[in-house]
């Protein structure tokens, strides 16, 4: 096995990079193109060109937490389990306030709210994620600076980085000025 | 085993992995947006 290795490692190279190349092509390439049709179907522009912002429907109500477990060992006393019951319930409820109430520390949002789906790279769930947050309209985001970036970023999960590297203040920029032509220059078509 | 079936098989591992270190890269955050 080592022979054959030493003897073709330059093969094993090209296989390597044939399959990062692949691996390029599915993800980052096609990945990209793909994301854009499923955010910019064509009733999006048309109902914001319109004057309709739209805005996902109000987030479900926090989970209630769950009822407390019930004793295992019936022998012990109704206080006592009435006690551990008390002492159990606030837990959960705790856990799940935490990531509602959890909100960075942004200028808020005035006025009307814009269909944030519009920036290239957000998507459904960003969207969503975004209005959870408070961060509603393209002005917004446009008069985000390094320090609102990083704060807004901590928030974002497995989306963390989008913002730089989707460009989303130039492309808020824009957005907000309602620069479609410039817009569309640099960004494709809305 | 045959040397030229180790060998395909070698190549098959490592455009495996090359695959693997693209979806690290590039794949992992495409997936839900």
């Amino acid at each position: 096995m080592i022979t054959l290795i030493t003897a073709n490692w330059l093969l094993y190279l090209i296989a390597l990079l044939i399959g990062v190349v692949t691996a390029f092509w599915i993800w980052a390439a096609t990945g990209r193109e793909a994301s854009e049709v499923d955010n910019f179907d064509g009733d999006d522009g048309l109902l914001e060109k319109a004057g309709e912002p739209v805005q996902d429907p109000a987030p479900a109500p926090a989970p209630t937490p769950a009822p407390a477990p019930a004793p295992a060992t019936p022998p012990a006393p109704k206080a006592a389990v009435a006690a551990t019951a008390a002492a159990v319930a606030p837990k959960p409820a705790a856990k799940a306030a935490a990531p509602a109430d959890a909100k960075p520390k942004i200028p808020d949002a005035v006025g009307e709210p814009d269909n944030l789906r519009l920036i290239k790279g957000v998507g459904p769930k960003l969207n969503t994620l975004l209005n959870g947050l408070g961060v509603t309209r393209f002005d917004q985001v446009a008069d985000w600076k390094e320090a609102e970036i990083a704060e807004v970023d901590q928030y974002l999960g497995t989306f963390s980085g989008r913002i730089t590297r989707d460009s989303w203040i130039d492309q808020a920029k824009f957005l907000a000025k309602d620069d479609i032509a410039g817009f569309e220059k640099k960004y494709g078509k809305l | 085993m045959p040397l030229l079936l180790e060998n395909l098989l070698l190549l098959l591992v490592t455009f495996a992995i090359g695959l693997a270190i693209g979806w690290l890269i590039w794949g992992r955050d495409t997936e839900s947006f």
